[in-house]
């Protein structure tokens, strides 16, 4: 069940059982195949996801062309960004191996991120963390290149 | 320190949203008062943090340092903040964080947070609204920078590159200030 594997998510860590079972309740879980697109940049964007089982690369076209800006493991949410300032994608993720993954259509993200329910303010919390994360992370890339180090 | 709320408000209207004066004070109050002065260290790259900073009055100077260089990222004038990433997930701190002026902060600490989404979970939701906007933005800006397009002229690039700083800067304006 998908609540289950959601509770091993540390985004989810301080959701009790009844919320995990709501969230997965918003949620469609499936399989993902290696090589699967499951975001392309520039699109507009209708559903968040949550990587269950298996790796996604993230890359975004750059002049010299494409670039590998992180791949990330079970547990992590993407697709954030583009739903949250309603502007299109930024980045193309694509499944580098096979697994499972959670989507939440944006009706239902948007449903969840305005609604004032305690689920909905621990769910606030997992996006924070998660793009604090995200930052952090490209802040690094960012100085590295611009510093060097 | 009392915290008017108008001036609060007047200074973060993206983490004030529509609340009230009276929503609005169990933010204010859980707000620490940080003068600062000229060329007074707030924050030390690297170290444990807990906290983020807001800037009220005078400016801050922000910078990172490298194995090799140490670089000023820009300066942070009233009404912008930094070290929210800490606030959310306590860890090292990411600049470090200079008074270029005499002048006043508020910070907030991650204990703080964690009560005021207890305590008063509509004005910890709208304050964290802001603060994921925020994040979500500088997301977007580091994604332009690292890789620029052709879609992407400069000056996105550089209004993009703006959080850094609270100015406008572009991607050069990291400028390497010191040999470590």
């Amino acid at each position: 069940m998908l609540d289950q594997l959601l509770e091993n998510d540390w985004l989810f860590e301080d959701f009790s059982a009844r919320e995990l079972e709501q969230l997965a309740g918003a949620m469609i879980e499936r399989r993902m195949f290696s090589g699967e697109v499951l975001v392309l940049e520039e699109e507009r964007p209708d559903r968040l996801f949550i990587v269950i089982e298996g790796a996604v690369e993230v890359s975004r076209q750059a002049e010299d062309g494409d670039r590998v800006l992180a791949l990330l493991g079970p547990g992590s949410m993407f697709g954030l960004v583009a739903l949250l300032d309603r502007g299109r994608r930024a980045a193309t993720c694509v499944a580098r191996q096979p697994g499972r993954i959670a989507e939440m259509p944006r009706d239902s993200f948007d449903l969840l991120y305005k609604s004032n329910a305690p689920l909905a303010d621990k769910f606030q919390y997992a996006i924070a963390r998660q793009l604090a994360r995200d930052v952090k992370q490209m802040t690094r890339v960012l100085l590295a290149e611009t510093l060097g180090g | 320190m009392a915290i008017d709320p108008g001036r609060f408000r007047a200074l973060f209207p993206k983490l004030c949203g529509a609340l009230s004066d009276a929503a609005l004070a169990p933010l204010l109050d859980a707000l620490r008062p940080r003068p600062f002065a000229l060329g007074e260290q707030l924050c030390k790259q690297g170290a444990h943090s807990a906290r983020a900073i807001f800037i009220l009055r005078g400016e801050v100077e922000l910078r990172v340092s490298t194995p090799d260089v140490t670089a000023t990222l820009g300066v942070l004038q009233p009404g912008r903040w930094t070290n929210a990433i800490p606030l959310i997930e306590p860890g090292q701190a990411e600049f470090d964080v200079y008074g270029r002026t005499e002048g006043a902060a508020v910070e907030l600490t991650y204990g703080d947070l964690l009560a005021l989404r207890r305590d008063h979970p509509n004005t910890a939701r709208v304050f964290l609204q802001g603060l994921i906007g925020d994040l979500s933005f500088r997301l977007r800006a580091c994604e332009l920078v690292v890789t620029p397009s052709a879609r992407t002229s400069s000056t996105a690039a550089g209004r993009a590159f703006g959080w850094l700083g609270g100015t406008t800067l572009p991607p050069n304006a990291i400028v390497p200030i010191e040999e470590a």
